[in-house]
C-alpha cells in the first residue's frame, strides 16, 4: 500500500505549506521585499515565486522557436508521419506553441539554452571539471585532459545538471506581460519549475536549492505509532522509520537493521544505547503497517543537528537509500539543511536520500521523495533506466595502462585508474582484525603465479569489548541459568487488549524451539514469531511481561534468528571490515568490493573486487574466534580481480604428492580439499600430502594400502599411501580434514556424482530408489540418464535425482538447468521437484548431462521421447 | 513385416498405475505368419539399445519362454510362429528380458 499523496504543484506547495529552507535565506528575504508593505507599491513575489530581471530570457517566442517547436509537437502527436495534409493544416492551425503538453521532450534540443541556462552552464561546467581533478584524471589523461574533458563534457546532457529547459515558461511570462526589449533590465515575479531531484527549486543566482514543507504533504495522514508520538514529545529521541516494499511483517524485514553512530560532524546519540557496531545493529522497535519498521534513538544533551544513520541487510551488508553514510536530520526550526522539528524521519525503499550539501538526509516526512520528480545524478553518474539509481558512467577512451573502475556501480563516479605493476606489488591483507595491516609484517599476500595471490589469516580471540553475534547459518542453543528470564513484548489483540498464552518472542523466527527443563519442547509457531505455550504450562505474570525459565532450559534458536535478545557465549562472530592494499594504500594496487555487488561470504563463490579511490568500498566479513581464514585474490589483469575467502581447516595450503608430481589441491569446502581429474592409468600409486613451506605433511596412518573408494586415515609426518587403480580413468583426491585430529583421504572416480549412486525418484515410482531406477553415468557425454516407460496421461509425473538417503545426492528443479532442445518434453517445477506429462504410453529418456570442465555448474536435464522398437530384417539374416 | 525400421513401437502400459506410474517393461503386440522371422530389439539410433542374442550366432525365441538378450556378434533373434497370429512381445530394457506371447 502506497500513500495518496496531496497535488504536489508548487503552487499547491506554496499554498498547502509553509516553505522555510533556503526562502528564509537573508540574501532571499531581501530580493523578495522590493514590494513595501506601507505604500503598497513595487514588485512583490509570492514564495515560491523569485524575482528575475527581464532579459531576452523573457521576451516571447520568436516566429523561428515557434515554427520549430510546431515540427516537435507534430512529431509528437503524429510519430508515424501518417497525417495526411489536411490533418497537418489542421493541426497547425489549431496549435499553441506555449500551451502544447511537450511531455518528457526535452526542449533544449528545440530551444536552445538561455542566456540563464547558459550561465549555469558555465559554472557547471567548472565544477565538473574541478570534480574530475579531484579524481585524479588530470593525472591519468595528462596533457590530454583538456581535450578529453571538453569532449566528456559535451557528452553529459543539459538535463542531467540544468534541470528541463526555462525558454518556454520564462516565454509564457514574457507573453503574459507583453515583455520586449523595452522592458529589458525590470523585474518581473517567475516560478521556477519543479521538476528538480526532491523539493529543490532554483534561486535568482540559478542555484538549485532544496525547499523542505514543515507540512506532512501526505493527503490523509495515517498516524504514527503511540510509542513514536510518546518518544518524540520527551525531545530527546530520535525516531528512525524504514518503509521496505513489500508487506509490513517480521518475515521482510529480516536482517534488517540499521547502523548509528557519533563522529565529529554528527554527534548525536547516546553512546552506551544508541550506537551499533557495523554488522551488528540495533533491534528494532517495532514495524508499523503504514511505515515500516523503526526505531527510537536515545539521544545525547545538547546533540547536534544530524545523526549519522546506514539503513542495511547485516547478513548481506547491503545499503539501502544511499551507498553513502546517510545522515537523519535533527535540527531546529530554520536549520536549512537538518531542519527537524520531531527528529522523526523516513525512509523509503526505492526512493533516493535528499542529498542537501553534500548529506545525505532522510525525510523527515514519509514519501517525501515520492511526487518529487527524477533523481539528480551526480557528475560521473547517469540515472538508469528505471529512474532509481545513479551508475558510474561507461568510461570507454581510458589511455592505455589505466582502466575505468566504477563503471556501473550504485552511486559511484566512474573514472580511469591505472593498473598495478604487479613485479613491484605486494599485497596485503588489511582489516579491522589486524589493525588494518600496520604494522605490515605478516600481512602479506604470497604470489603463487601472475594474476594468483594467496593468504592464511589467523584470527585468534575476539576482543574484548567485540560485538559477539550467533553465526548466521547455525542454529543456537543458547542455555539458561538457574532463574534466568526472557522478557517477552506483551501482545494485544486489534482492540489493544491483552492477548495470553502467545508470547512474541521479537524476531525470532519460526522453527525456534524452546525446550523447558522438564523437556517440553516449544516450537514457535509458522506465523508472526509467536510463541504457543503448550497446553497446561503456565502463562507468564502480564503485569511483569517476563517469562521466568526453568533451569536449564534450553532455547534454540533457528538458523538466521535475529538472536540479538540472547548473548552469543560459544563459536560466536564478530563483524569486521577490510581491503586488500599495497603497504602505501596506493589507489591502483587498493582493492575493495564493488558498490551494490553481493556481499562476501565465506566459503562462497570468489566475489569481483575494484580498485579506485572512492570506488573499492570496505568489504564485511564475519569472523569466528580461533579459526583460520584462507583468502585468494585472483585476476588475469587489474580489473578483474576476484576474491574469495574460505574458513580453512589448516594453516597450510595442502599439495598432492602423487608418485612424483606435486599437484596443488584447492578447498572445496566443509573440511575438504581436493586435487580433480587426474588421469591415471591402471597401476599403483603412491600419494602423500604435503606443504613444505607450512610445516604440513601426512601420509599413512596404521593402513598404506587402498582401493579406489576406500577411506585412508592419515597422520602426520606418516609414510605414503600405495593406491591401487584398477582402470584407467579420471580420478579424484578428496583430503578430509573436517576433523583435524583423524585426517583422511580417498580416491574416487571423477564423475559429477563422485561414488554416489543415485536413482530417478518421484510419483513415478513411489519415490522409491529401486535398483532398476538407477541412473547410469556416460563418460562420453558426460551424462547420467535412465530409460523409462510412462503411460500417457494428462497428470504430470513427478520426480528428482537423488541418493537413497536423500542427502548426498539430491537434484531437484532448482539445481538443473532445463534442456531447450527441440525433442524436448516441457518440465516445470511442483514444489521443488520437476514434473513432465507424458502424452504417449512409450518409453522416456531422462538424462543429466554436466558441463564437462565444471562439474559445479548446473546440470541440463533433458526428458525425451526415446522409444523401442521391434526391428525386423530379410534380406539380412544376421 | 517391416523391414529394418522404426515401425513397431513399443509401448509402456503401467501394470498398478496407482501405486507405480512407470516402468521399465514395454509392449508391442505383432500380427505374424506363419513364417520364420529375424529381429532385433533396439532404439531409433541402434545404439542406445541395440540387442539382440547374448552369444554368437542367431538365437531362436519359442513362446511364453523369457530370453535374456545381449549384443553379441551376428546375433539376430528368430521366431518361428506355428501358426500365424497376434503375439505380444514384452521387452524389459533393464533386464534385458524378451519374452513372446500368445496375444
Amino acid at each position: 500500500m502506497n500513500f495518496k499523496l496531496k497535488p504536489l504543484s508548487l503552487a499547491a506547495l506554496a499554498t498547502a505549506t509553509v516553505l522555510s529552507g533556503c526562502g528564509t535565506e537573508e540574501e532571499t528575504i531581501q530580493k523578495t521585499t522590493v514590494f513595501d508593505a506601507e505604500s503598497n507599491t513595487g514588485l512583490w513575489c509570492k514564495s515560491p515565486d523569485i524575482v528575475q530581471t527581464v532579459d531576452a530570457d523573457f521576451h516571447p517566442l520568436t516566429d523561428a522557436e515557434v515554427a520549430a517547436l510546431e515540427t516537435v509537437a507534430l512529431s509528437i502527436t503524429d510519430p508515424d508521419n501518417a497525417f495526411s495534409d489536411a490533418e497537418k493544416e489542421t493541426f497547425k492551425s489549431s496549435f499553441n506553441a506555449y500551451e502544447f503538453d511537450y511531455g518528457t521532450y526535452d526542449l533544449y534540443q528545440t530551444l536552445g539554452l538561455t542566456k540563464e541556462e547558459e550561465a549555469r552552464r558555465v559554472i557547471a561546467k567548472e565544477e565538473a571539471r574541478q570534480f574530475k581533478i579531484d579524481q585524479k584524471q588530470d593525472i591519468i589523461f595528462g596533457d590530454d585532459f583538456d581535450t578529453w574533458f571538453d569532449a566528456w563534457f559535451e557528452t553529459v546532457p543539459y538535463t542531467d545538471y540544468l534541470g528541463n529547459s526555462q525558454r518556454l515558461p520564462k516565454a509564457a511570462l514574457g507573453l503574459e506581460l507583453a515583455l520586449s526589449a523595452s522592458n529589458n533590465g525590470e523585474e518581473a515575479c517567475y516560478t521556477p519549475p519543479t521538476d528538480c531531484p526532491n523539493y529543490q527549486m532554483v534561486d535568482e543566482s540559478g542555484k538549485y536549492n532544496c525547499i523542505i514543507p514543515e507540512e506532512n504533504p501526505i493527503e490523509d495522514v495515517p498516524a504514527l505509532p503511540q510509542d513514536v508520538i510518546t518518544a518524540a514529545a520527551t525531545g530527546e529521541k530520535a525516531v528512525v522509520f524504514f518503509r521496505k516494499n513489500g508487506e509490513q511483517v517480521g518475515s521482510n524485514y529480516e536482517n534488517i537493521t540499521i547502523h548509528s553512530w557519533n563522529d565529529t560532524n554528527c554527534t548525536a546519540y547516546n553512546e552506551e544505547t544508541s550506537t551499533t557496531a557495523w554488522g551488528s545493529g540495533l533491534a528494532a522497535t517495532d514495524i508499523d503497517d503504514n511505515y515500516g519498521m523503526y526505531w527510537i534513538l536515545d539521544l545525547q544533551e545538547g546533540h547536534d543537528s544530524c545523526g549519522n544513520m546506514i539503513v542495511y541487510n547485516k547478513s548481506t551488508g547491503d545499503k539501502f537509500i544511499t551507498q553513502n553514510d546517510g545522515m537523519v536530520p535533527l535540527g531546529k526550526t530554520g536549520d536549512v539543511v537538518f531542519h527537524n522539528l520531531d527528529k522523526i524521519s523516513f525512509y523509503q525503499e526505492g526512493f533516493p536520500a535528499n542529498l542537501l550539501d553534500g548529506a545525505y538526509l532522510a525525510n523527515q516526512h514519509p514519501f517525501f521523495g515520492a511526487a518529487a520528480g527524477g533523481k539528480s545524478c551526480g557528475w560521473g553518474t547517469s540515472l538508469d533506466e528505471a529512474g532509481e539509481a545513479c551508475l558510474g558512467q561507461v568510461i570507454e577512451n581510458c589511455p592505455e595502462g589505466t582502466y575505468a573502475v566504477g563503471v556501473g556501480q550504485v552511486d559511484i563516479a566512474s573514472k580511469c585508474v591505472a593498473e598495478f605493476d604487479p613485479e613491484e606489488t605486494t599485497f596485503l591483507l588489511r582489516g579491522g582484525f589486524n589493525g588494518w595491516g600496520n604494522p605490515t609484517e605478516g600481512t602479506e599476500f604470497e604470489k603463487v603465479a601472475a594474476g594468483e595471490y594467496r593468504k592464511i589469516f589467523t584470527y585468534g580471540d575476539h576482543p574484548e569489548d567485540a560485538v559477539l553475534e550467533f553465526p548466521a547459518d547455525a542454529s543456537v542453543e543458547v542455555m539458561t541459568e538457574a532463574g534466568a528470564t526472557l522478557t517477552f513484548v506483551q501482545p494485544v489483540d486489534e482492540e489493544g487488549e491483552n492477548v495470553d498464552v502467545v508470547l512474541d518472542l521479537d524476531n525470532i523466527p519460526a522453527d525456534t524451539i524452546l525446550t523447558l527443563a522438564d523437556g517440553t519442547a516449544i516450537t514457535l509457531a509458522a506465523d508472526n514469531n509467536m510463541l504457543m505455550l503448550p497446553e497446561g504450562a503456565e502463562t507468564p505474570e502480564v503485569a511483569e511481561l517476563m517469562f521466568a525459565i526453568p533451569a536449564s532450559s534450553k532455547l534454540t534458536l533457528a538458523s538466521g534468528a535475529n538472536h540479538a535478545d540472547f548473548a552469543c557465549t560459544e563459536d560466536c562472530v564478530t563483524a569486521y571490515s577490510f581491503k586488500i592494499a599495497d603497504a602505501d594504500w596506493s589507489e591502483p594496487a587498493s582493492y575493495g568490493g564493488v558498490s551494490g555487488g553481493d556481499a562476501l561470504e565465506v566459503g562462497g563463490n570468489p566475489k569481483p573486487l575494484t580498485a579506485g579511490e572512492g570506488v573499492g568500498q570496505d568489504i564485511g566479513i564475519k569472523m569466528q574466534d580461533t579459526s583460520l581464514y584462507q583468502f585468494k585474490l585472483m585476476g588475469a589483469s587489474a580489473n578483474e580481480m576476484t576474491l574469495e575467502v574460505d574458513q580453512v581447516p589448516v594453516n597450510a595450503f595442502p599439495n598432492l604428492l602423487l608418485g612424483d608430481s606435486t599437484i596443488a589441491m584447492s578447498y572445496k569446502g566443509d573440511g575438504v580439499y581436493q586435487a580433480l581429474k587426474q588421469e591415471l592409468e591402471a597401476g599403483t600409486y603412491t600419494v602423500a600430502f604435503v606443504d613444505e613451506g607450512n610445516d604440513f605433511a601426512l601420509g599413512a596412518d596404521t593402513v598404506n594400502t587402498a582401493n579406489v573408494n576406500d577411506e585412508v586415515m592419515l597422520k602426520a609426518d606418516g609414510g605414503v599411501v600405495t593406491v591401487t587403480i584398477a582402470e584407467t580413468e579420471k580420478y579424484d583426491f578428496l583430503l578430509d580434514l573436517s576433523d583435524t585430529a583423524e585426517p583422511s583421504f580417498k580416491v574416487q572416480p571423477s564423475k559429477p556424482l563422485g561414488a554416489n549412486v543415485a536413482f530417478i525418484r518421484g510419483s513415478i515410482n513411489g519415490w522409491g530408489a529401486p535398483a532398476s531406477d538407477e541412473i547410469i553415468y556416460n563418460e562420453d557425454s558426460v551424462s547420467y540418464s535412465v530409460i523409462y516407460g510412462l503411460e500417457a496421461s494428462t497428470d504430470a509425473h513427478a520426480f528428482k535425482f537423488a541418493s537413497e538417503d536423500w542427502s548426498s545426492v539430491d537434484i531437484g528443479y532448482g539445481a538443473v538447468t532445463i534442456s531447450d532442445d527441440a525433442d524436448a518434453i516441457a518440465i516445470t517445477e511442483a514444489g521443488g521437484n520437476m514434473q513432465i506429462v507424458a502424452d504417449e504410453s512409450t518409453s522416456y529418456k531422462f538424462e543429466l548431462t554436466y558441463d564437462a570442465n565444471d562439474f559445479e555448474l548446473k546440470p541440463v536435464l533433458k526428458v525425451s521421447k526415446l522409444p523401442i522398437f521391434v526391428s525386423w530384417w530379410y534380406e539380412r539374416l544376421g | 513385416m517391416n523391414g529394418w525400421g522404426e515401425v513397431d513401437k513399443m509401448s509402456f502400459n503401467a501394470t498398478d498405475p496407482a501405486e507405480k506410474e512407470a516402468g521399465h517393461e514395454y509392449t508391442a503386440t505383432l500380427s505374424l505368419g506363419a513364417d520364420n522371422v529375424f529381429f532385433k530389439v533396439a532404439t531409433g539410433d541402434w545404439a542406445t539399445i541395440n540387442l539382440g542374442s547374448a552369444t554368437d550366432g542367431v538365437e531362436a525365441l519359442a513362446v511364453d519362454t523369457p530370453v535374456v538378450l545381449g549384443g553379441a556378434n551376428d546375433n539376430n533373434l528368430s521366431f518361428d510362429p506355428a501358426a500365424a497370429g497376434d503375439f505380444k512381445f514384452i521387452f524389459n530394457d533393464k533386464t534385458k528380458t524378451l519374452t513372446i506371447s500368445n496375444d
